[in-house]
Formats: C-alpha cells, structure tokens, sequence
C-alpha cells in the first residue's frame, strides 16, 4: 500500500530509513568531500535523499527531493 | 433464572464456544520468548495482542532486576503491609512520587488497587457516576460500594454533557460526585475527554475523577506518567490509577493522589493493604528497574518508536478503508465485524495467516459489537504490521460473504459512517465553510484596509506594516532576479466580518539547497561556479518572505470556518503556482507538534520538512549583569565571563537608531554590507542569495531598525585606529526584539570573539528596551543557548512538482542501502 509523500514525511528518520530498506529503490549515489555521502532513492512513485556520514557511519538525514533540477548533482 | 446467572451461562457459552474454536483460551508452546512470535497450536503466529507496548519485558535491565532479588530476598516476602514491607517498596514508591510528582502507592495488581481505593475514597454521602465503558476492575470496586446505600450510576460512554447535567442533579443532594472513568479504554481505544473532564473539575468543586490510565501509563507523557497526566496535571479533585501490568512491564499497579493525606489514608485503610499479600522480591526488581527506564530520557525514545508504529498502522487501516471503531493515537485497534460468528472467522482466517488478534466479544462489548481488537507494540515492524493489515483487508471481505453480512451493517452496527459518506459529509462541510468566508487579496501592505494588521502579527517579527513596506521597497524594482519579491497579502474574514486569517506570501527566486547540509551547498556552490549563479535555483511560492522568520500565519482557531479559511488559502496558493508555473510552495515556521495542522496539510498534498532550530530569549527581566548571569547555568556563566565579558571593554559599542541612523552616509552603510557579505559567504547553512545593498540603504531609513556597532578600540586593531569589526541590525516591535542580520570581520574573530559580543550586546540592548523577548534566529545554537536562548523547532509544508530526470537516473547503477 503506497505513502504520499505528505504521509512518509510524517514519519521520523529510522521509521523513513525502514520504509526505504522495505520499499526503496536506490537509483544514484554521489560521494562528497570522501565524508559524505548522498543516496537517491525512490519510493511509492517520489524521490527521497539519504545523507550518510561515512566516517561516523550514521544517516544524518532522509528528505523528500523538492529541487526539478536534482538529478546534475549525481551525473 | 436470574439475570445475573443468565449472564454467566451466556459469557460461559461464548468462551466454551471460541476455545472450542482454537481462537481463545490459548497457550503459548515456546520455550522461550525473545520478541513478538509465539508458537500456538504449533504454529508461529505474529502476536499482536500484547499490552506490553514497549517491549520492555525483554529489557536485561528488568531481567537482571528481578533476578537480583530474587537471590537477595527470595522467591517471596509473605506479610501483609500493613505489618512490614520489603525495603523495595520505599525505593519504588518513591521512584514513582518522582514519576508523577504526586504522593503514590504501589499495589500488587490494579484491580486491588481499585478495591483498595475506591471504599476509602468514597463516603457515605457521595455518589458514584461510572462510564458505561470504564474497566471491570472499577465496576467491582464500585460495586463494593452498593451494600453501604451509596449511589452508583453509568453514563453513557464519554458524554459530558450527560455528565455535567448529572453533576448539576446530583449536587444537590451529595457532597462529592466521583466520575469514574479510563484514560484509554482497553477494548475501542478511544480516550477519556480529558479537558473537558478538567474544565467540569474546574467549574464543581463537588466533582472528582477517579482515572484509570492502566492503557496510558508508559507510552505517553513527561516520565511515561500516561495519557490522562499527558493532557492535564494532576488536578486536587483527581485520584489516578495505573497499571504496571502493561507498557510499565513488570506487573503491579499504582495509585497517584493529590495530596499526601489521602494517600495515607487509602495506604492504612484500604483493605487489600491491610489482609492481602504484597507484590513479590522478582517483581519489585523489575518495577525499579523500569522505573529507572522511565525517569531517564530514553522513555521518550521509546514512546517515539511506538509512536511511529501506532502512526503507521492508522495510515494503513485508513488506506484499506476497514471499518475501525475509534480513530485514536493509542495503541489497541478495534475493527469492527458486528456479530460473533464474523469475529470466529476472522481471528481464526487471521490465525491460520499467523497473526494473532484478540477476539472483542461479550461481555466486554455488547453483542452486536464483535470485533478484532488489536495492539502494537515497539517490537513490531513496520513490515510485520503492513502484512497484517493487507492480510487483514484481504479476508475481511471474504469472512463477511460467508457469513452473509454486509460492510453496511457493520457501520450501522457500530453507528459509523461510510467512508464515502464522510468524504461527501466534508465536502458539504467545505462548501458551507467557504460560502460563510470572503477572501481579500492585496499587493501591498499599505492597499489591506479595515484590518489592523499589526494587531493580527506585527509582533511575530519583522513583518508588522513598517517592516513590510521597507521589504516592498528594498525588493522591488532591482537589476538581479532574486533581488525582487513579490507581494500578496491575503485577509480571510467570515459572515461577521471577523478575520479569520491573515498572512502574506512571497514569490521570489531561492536556491534549491537552501535547507540542505552546508556540505551539498558547498558542492553545489562550486557547481554554480562553471553553470552559472542560477544552476539549481527555482521560483518558489512562500508564505512569508526569505528574510523573516516566525509564524506568519494568523489563524482564529476558535472560529469554525478556520479550516475553510486555510481551504482558501491553499486554494490561492495552488492557483498563484499554476498561474507563475511555479516549482513549489512552502508553508512554513509552523509548530511541527500541531497534529492537527499536519493532518490537514498532508491530507492536502503538503509535505513536512523540518526547518533549522530558532532561538529566543524569553526571560529579559535582569537589571545588572550579576543577575543575567545568575540566570544561566555554571557553563555558560563560565564562557560569557570567559569570552564575552573579558572582551567587553575593548569595544565601543555604539546603538543607533532614528534620526542617527537615517543620516549615514553610504559609505558606512556600504561598510556594513561588506561586514554582512563576509559572514554571508561563510554561512551554507541556510543558502540563500546575497541580500542587495538597496535593503541596508533602506533599513537604515526605517524608525523600527536599530544598528549595533562593535567599534575594537584603537590600541587592539592593527592599523592602530578604531575600526568597526563587527555589526547587527536589529527590528524593534512593541513586545519583542529581532536580530535579523549581522556582520563580522573574520581577521579578528579568534582574537576578539566580534560574534559571541554581537549576540551578547543584542541581548543587553533588548533588555534595556524592557522588552519581552528576544527573537535570536536560526544557526549557531551553541553560542545562543550559551545566552540563555531556548531552541524553538519548527517544520515547514511544501507543495513540489516532481520533474527528476528519470531517464538519466535509470542508467545508473543499483545498490542497497544496507551497504551504506
């Protein structure tokens, strides 16, 4: 049973990183400054951002992706 | 035969009936449990009819607990409390007084702890209302009161007018009036009306509440004190019962009174802690253990996961439109089925699927009222949970075709309305709201007529009617894009010509990392390099405007029509981004704990996203420095002295305002601009676009705007002359001071701590304006807390257009995100 976006942003960061592990595709992933690392997923037809700290090996945060213009910033 | 033995042959026949079923009277197989399977009937079978909703029953801390003393004091301490206790309940009942600030006693189940109360409690002279719905456990005590003549009545389930229509009778007559009732109630899970019970304690100080919170207790509220003291505090007319037996996982009960008098009297009379054995050496270590748990921050943790499982389940019945009796934030489900033999077919389909439920039948809920009584707890997961309900859906309809009933008579049943019903109900509603409203759109601050706007929110920031018509000036008519915002302000008002809401957008040019790690707006910064200053940008629809902060909505939500009021408000907001084929449009600085607001702008579309942390002072009332500093905690009295104080002397500091500050020459206000460009390009946080230099111009010209200067005195600077280091610019309203903007000079910031004085001199200044608050904005928590600030947390709701380049995207390689 699909989410809308407004109800998966209802939900805190380990529930949002549960549902991506159970529903997610992960399309795209872009290492930053060799600390940070940025997943897009998609899930129940959006797009959410997982930001991955590597050294501390913790998901700072998921967000749904607002941006039209996302995708340049993995390619 | 009697009515009472017609009713045990009818409870015998039902529970003969359903164990002969295989779907009650059961028992666990397992040799041991380590989590939410249990094997009945030598099937695994996923268990959701547990109470213990924390899943604490499996915390090591609660299982050493109990065996620790066990070795220490045995399997049990036989004697009657009233003779002598184990040095445990000291400890615990003194946890649990911590617990619930309120004088507590701790009793071996709930229901003695009712028998024990309830006589003692009660006088002669009182009456008893009981809630048609409330426990068992109470009805017994309450029934003990009957051979003493004491009147006892029900009331029908949570209705307080009947209540108080009785409290008006009934007073006449007795000295108190007890309302007996549940906090969440064990079967539906609906809860007991709260506030409103504690506005009837308010107005008849004849009423008193008797609540037991056993379904509450843990998973809510400050130390995990319950439901009921989640709302209200204890009240003076009030007596609160809980259960241990439950989230608390250990087994036992408690009993909170409002003063230590009753306490004591309900400790030495009531006669269960007089005649009956006392809660045993293995539980009592368990009870200390959670109650550890529970005076610790971690309750909250797990309250959150609960939460969220609890969150999860409502969005997937509501998805698969079953018929649940009670729409709750607690954590026991009931779906109705109507008539037993639907319940029979249902538990046993949900059974042999491997999920047990718990059957709701007579007695305790009338007959025709069957249904699935289910509970979450922390230890499910989300999957668990998913796959129940869809298995749950799928036999749903199959359980009612062979029993040959309808989902209409079930919502009948239940007196529910159909879904379909409840959406054409609301859209009448909608349509009846929004033809009692009228919308008035402006342009600009100075067109709104016949509402005085700074009543509604000129003290919310700096957007009373000055500070707007200064933004409208600064941001029009400029050479770049992002320079110029537009304007609209729109004013809702009803029949009776009452404003209902106020608020004012902006449309202007941000960039899409805004809200994103300073580490992506670096990458994304350097990518603006090479592609240009409006890579990654979008037109976005705002309320309120990339400058401000703070609620920007003035929303009556006493008045019935508010919810039509944000109706037209959505609807000018969808009409403006269809009109400017705008990307998004965000609703934002809102209270991110209003359910309420969230669930109608989710259920419109809107999406939450949480903003950066803003900070205010609220407490402004010192009149030295030794009393502001009293104030704060020994750390941040230690860094002020050590950082800010020490440095104070090398400044001068200089305010200006009115007719000073409008008489600068540009070439200082250019200075200021250059101070605000050095700290504006080192701050990703929140990326924005450099302000342009016409808004220093025009703050400078405007009377609520005030300058602080941080001049480093002559023998500290380099060139050997004062130089100005460091600058805020500040918005005065009537109540409150804003600092909006401020400018450093980084070569002396190690040296001279410019930042660390700019808030400090921002705060002495608002004190000296005797004003109430000190509104500080967003980033740098450390150095504002240190100050005294509090962290306000607030979300934002944003409408977006989904434009990813998919194909793009699909070329790209797959991974997981376990690998992460």
């Amino acid at each position: 049973m699909d989410l809308t976006r407004g109800e998966f942003s209802q939900f805190n960061l380990k529930s949002r990183v549960n549902l991506l592990k159970q529903r997610g595709i992960l399309l795209a992933s872009k290492i930053i400054n060799t600390v940070y690392e940025i997943r897009l997923f998609m899930i129940y037809g959006f797009y959410v951002e997982v930001f991955y700290n590597c050294l501390k090996r913790d998901i700072i945060k998921a967000e749904l992706v607002i941006s039209k213009n996302w995708q340049s910033l993995y390619l | 035969m009697s009515k009472y033995n017609a009713t045990v042959e009818l409870i015998d026949q039902i529970a003969t009936d359903a164990a002969n079923k295989g779907i009650a009277h059961l028992y666990t197989q397992d040799d041991e449990l380590s989590g939410n399977l249990i094997t009945l009937k030598s099937k695994q079978a996923v268990n959701f009819g547990s109470c213990s909703y924390l899943g604490l029953e499996f915390d090591n801390r609660l299982i050493n607990g109990s065996i620790k003393e066990i070795n220490s004091y045995g399997t049990q301490f036989s004697a009657s409390r009233a003779y002598v206790s184990t040095r445990h309940y000291d400890e615990l009942e003194s946890h649990f007084t911590s617990i619930f600030e309120s004088p507590s006693i701790v009793a071996p189940t709930t229901t003695l702890g009712h028998i024990a109360a309830i006589p003692v409690l009660v006088n002669d002279n009182d009456a008893v209302i009981l809630d048609h719905q409330v426990h068992h456990s109470v009805q017994t005590a309450a029934n003990l009161l009957k051979p003493r003549g004491i009147h006892v009545e029900l009331l029908r389930h949570n209705r307080m007018d009947l209540l108080e229509e009785r409290i008006i009778m009934l007073k006449q007559k007795y000295n108190h009036i007890w309302y007996m009732a549940d906090g969440i109630y064990s079967m539906y899970g609906d809860a007991s009306p709260v506030i409103e019970i504690e506005r009837l304690l308010n107005k008849y100080p004849q009423l008193h509440f008797y609540v037991d919170d056993a379904h509450g207790m843990s998973c809510y509220g400050k130390h995990g004190r319950g439901y009921v003291l989640s709302k209200i505090s204890m009240h003076p007319q009030m007596v609160f019962a809980t259960s241990l037996a439950k989230a608390f996982a250990t087994g036992g009960a408690v009993l909170v009174f409002p003063n230590e008098e009753l306490a004591r009297k309900v400790r030495s009379c009531g006669g269960p802690f007089i005649t009956s054995g006392p809660m045993q050496p293995a539980t009592l270590g368990a009870a200390i253990a959670s109650a550890k748990i529970h005076l610790s921050d971690e309750i909250y943790l797990l309250q959150d996961e609960l939460n969220e499982n609890i969150k999860y389940t409502n969005l997937l019945l509501k998805k698969h439109k079953l018929p649940v009796v009670s729409e709750s934030n607690s954590a026991v489900f009931f779906v109705g089925v109507s008539l037993p033999k639907v319940g029979y077919n249902m538990i046993r389909r949900m059974l042999d699927e491997g999920y047990y439920l718990n059957l709701g039948i007579f007695p305790a809920v009338p007959m025709k009222n069957t249904g699935i009584r289910f509970t979450i707890t922390r230890l499910h997961t989300f999957e668990q949970i998913e796959n129940m309900i869809a298995a749950m859906a799928y036999h749903f309809p199959l359980a009612l075709a062979e029993e040959n009933i309808t989902v209409e008579e079930i919502y009948k049943a239940f007196k529910l309305q159909l879904p379909e019903q409840i959406e054409i109900d609301r859209s009448v509603k909608a349509l009846i709201n929004s033809s009692n409203l009228s919308c008035y759109s402006y342009k600009s601050i100075n067109d709104i007529e016949g509402v005085d706007w700074d009543d509604l929110l000129g003290e919310n920031g700096i957007y009373d009617k000055n500070g707007l018509a200064m933004l409208e000036r600064s941001f029009s008519n400029n050479e770049r894009e992002e320079d110029n915002w537009q304007f609209e302000y729109l004013i809702i008002k009803d029949y009776e010509n009452r404003t209902v809401l106020a608020t004012f957008l902006t449309t202007s040019i941000a960039k899409d990392d805004m809200l994103s790690p300073a580490f992506i707006s670096d990458q994304i910064e350097q990518m603006r390099v090479k592609k240009g200053r409006y890579h990654l940008t979008s037109k976005v629809l705002s309320i309120g405007s990339p400058l401000s902060e703070g609620n920007h909505i003035f929303v009556d939500r006493t008045s019935k029509y508010w919810k039509g009021a944000m109706g037209l408000l959505l609807d000018k907001i969808a009409s403006y981004q269809n009109q400017q084929d705008l990307s998004s449009s965000i609703i934002r600085d809102l209270d991110g704990s209003d359910n309420e607001m969230t669930d109608y702008l989710v259920s419109n579309g809107f999406f939450k996203l949480s903003m950066p942390d803003n900070h205010h002072i609220n407490n402004l009332n010192w009149n030295t420095t030794e009393e502001f500093l009293h104030n704060l905690t020994p750390s941040s009295k230690k860094h002020v002295k050590r950082y800010i104080l020490n440095y104070e002397d090398k400044y001068d500091v200089k305010i200006l305002s009115g007719r000073e500050l409008s008489s600068l020459n540009k070439d200082r206000i250019r200075k200021y601009y250059d101070l605000y460009l050095e700290v504006k390009n080192r701050s990703l946080e929140i990326n924005t676009f450099d302000l342009p230099f016409k808004l220093f111009e025009q703050i400078c010209k405007c009377d609520n705007w005030e300058v602080i200067e941080l001049n480093l005195k002559s023998e500290y600077t380099k060139s050997k002359t004062a130089e100005l280091i460091g600058v805020t610019l500040n918005y005065k309203t009537k109540t409150s001071y804003n600092f909006v903007l401020v400018g450093l000079n980084y070569n002396y910031l190690k040296d001279y701590k410019p930042y660390k004085q700019a808030l400090y001199q921002v705060t002495k200044r608002a004190n000296k304006l005797k004003l109430f608050s000190l509104r500080m904005g967003f980033t740098t928590t450390t150095e504002k807390t240190k100050l005294g600030a509090t962290v306000k947390t607030s979300v934002a709701y944003i409408q977006a257009k989904d434009n990813y380049n998919m194909e793009a995207l699909a070329t790209m390689n797959s991974l997981d995100l376990e690998t992460a």
